[in-house]
């Protein structure tokens, strides 16, 4: 959490806000590994079409 | 001032866009959740394996395993090109698929068991998928199993044609272009394009999927609460899903015309539910009064609603000279065949194939002479 504190205040203080949705995106990945590297994720791919 | 702003505006947008690139390269080499549609195509995933360690379903085995073929689809590899046989492919949706089935334990996959003893060589192969419905089975049709010329094609059809209420809302999501608001158009454009965009659309339909209450759930049918439903909101009900029930009868004809145009004879299954009159043998409970989400109320309204579809299967049958399993009707209403009120356990499988399997044996004894060894049951020559 103090990480992401620290990143944020970097961001704010250096104005390099486009840093940010790249700093999201690998956020986003992380959770995506994490997430499915176990099964809890199976029903996801119930998709009616 | 605005030249800065213009800057950082422009610095920002560079930076989505190499977010975006960023996100794109790694869902090209690691695609997460095997999402199955991308725009308006099906994807399949050939030796996808799953070993699911199960604590959602207590009526379900707690470690499955659930493989792909090379083809994509569950069942055994195809047999080699050139030898006669009997192939067979199901197609339908969750009912078909038995995602949380393990391998060889699917309906169809049963089904191809019981088949071996009555033809040789057969082959049958389970290409169901969770939520697809009969214009998803087109594209299926078309894109894939059309090419693979099998011999005879199982639709088990109806429950998430049931799910999305009216015609004319559903129909838009098919058609290209008439009737789709303008921010579906784009997004369907760009998940043909994008694997990120993709990845959005199998949420959106999965969300989709929740709303309409198909997703796969553990019931306790003990402490299920109750619903009363009116014969007018039942009447209105039924009303609205009249529409509904002649766009699926068009479209199922539609799947049994391109079948027959390619030489595939189709058969047709009316779908089961764990719904309507009497009660449930194995926990006693009413069958007619458990609730069934805000759609519906109970689930007699959603058995009756679901009735309005297979009837269309029936019809259909009995118009177009097709085969009909009529499984609604034959399937026993006891919960020991079924997780929730529409996916079976492992023996309400078996039942299932063991029910098909009987009513399709001197039919298909009559596609394909050549392949059958004389023991279907009943009396008669087929």
């Amino acid at each position: 959490m103090t990480f992401l504190k620290d990143l944020f205040g970097l961001l704010k203080e250096r104005k390099k806000w486009w840093l940010l949705p790249i700093i999201l995106v690998l956020l986003l990945i992380g959770v995506l590994v994490v997430l499915t590297s176990t099964t809890a994720i199976a029903p996801f791919i119930y998709t009616l079409f | 001032m605005i030249k800065n702003f213009l800057k950082n505006a422009g610095l920002l947008a560079l930076g989505c866009l190499a977010a975006l690139l960023l996100l794109e390269i790694f869902l090209a080499f690691y695609p997460p959740l095997a999402g199955r549609v991308r725009g308006k195509k099906i994807i399949l995933f050939p030796y996808k394996h799953y070993v699911i360690e199960n604590t959602r379903f207590p009526k379900i085995e707690r470690h499955i395993v659930r493989s792909n073929n090379s083809l994509g689809f569950r069942g055994p590899e195809p047999l080699p090109p050139g030898k006669k046989a009997l192939t067979i492919i199901a197609v339908g949706g969750s009912t078909t698929e038995c995602f949380y089935l393990s391998d060889g334990k699917s309906w169809p996959e049963q089904l191809g068991k019981e088949l071996a003893g009555s033809f040789h060589p057969v082959w049958v192969n389970n290409a169901g998928m969770d939520g697809q419905s009969t214009f998803a089975h087109q594209i299926l049709m078309s894109d894939y199993i059309v090419k693979l010329k099998p011999r005879v094609v199982l639709f088990l059809t109806g429950l998430n044609d049931m799910g999305l209420t009216s015609a004319n809302r559903f129909d838009s999501l098919l058609t290209d272009n008439i009737g789709r608001p303008l921010p579906a158009k784009l997004l369907v454009w760009a998940a043909s394009k994008s694997r990120v965009f993709a990845l959005l659309q199998n949420f959106l339909l999965y969300e989709k999927a929740i709303k309409a209450g198909l997703v796969h759930a553990q019931l306790d049918l003990k402490t299920m609460k109750t619903a009363h439903v009116s014969k007018e909101r039942l009447a209105a009900l039924l009303k609205e899903h009249s529409a509904g029930a002649k766009a699926y009868a068009k479209r199922l004809e539609g799947l049994i015309s391109l079948s027959r145009a390619n030489g595939i004879e189709p058969i047709l299954i009316t779908q089961p539910l764990l719904c309507g009159k009497g009660r449930d043998p194995s926990t006693g409970a009413n069958l007619e009064l458990l609730e069934a989400g805000p759609e519906f109320g109970n689930c007699a309204a959603e058995w009756d609603v679901l009735q309005l579809y297979n009837d269309q299967t029936r019809e259909l049958g009995a118009r177009l000279h097709v085969t009909v399993v009529d499984l609604a009707d034959q399937m026993p209403k006891d919960s020991r065949y079924y997780y929730d009120t529409a996916h079976y356990t492992a023996e309400g499988a078996k039942k299932v194939a063991d029910i098909v399997y009987r009513d399709i044996c001197r039919p298909l004894a009559a596609i394909s002479p050549a392949t059958y060894t004389g023991t279907c049951p009943g009396k008669g020559r087929p």
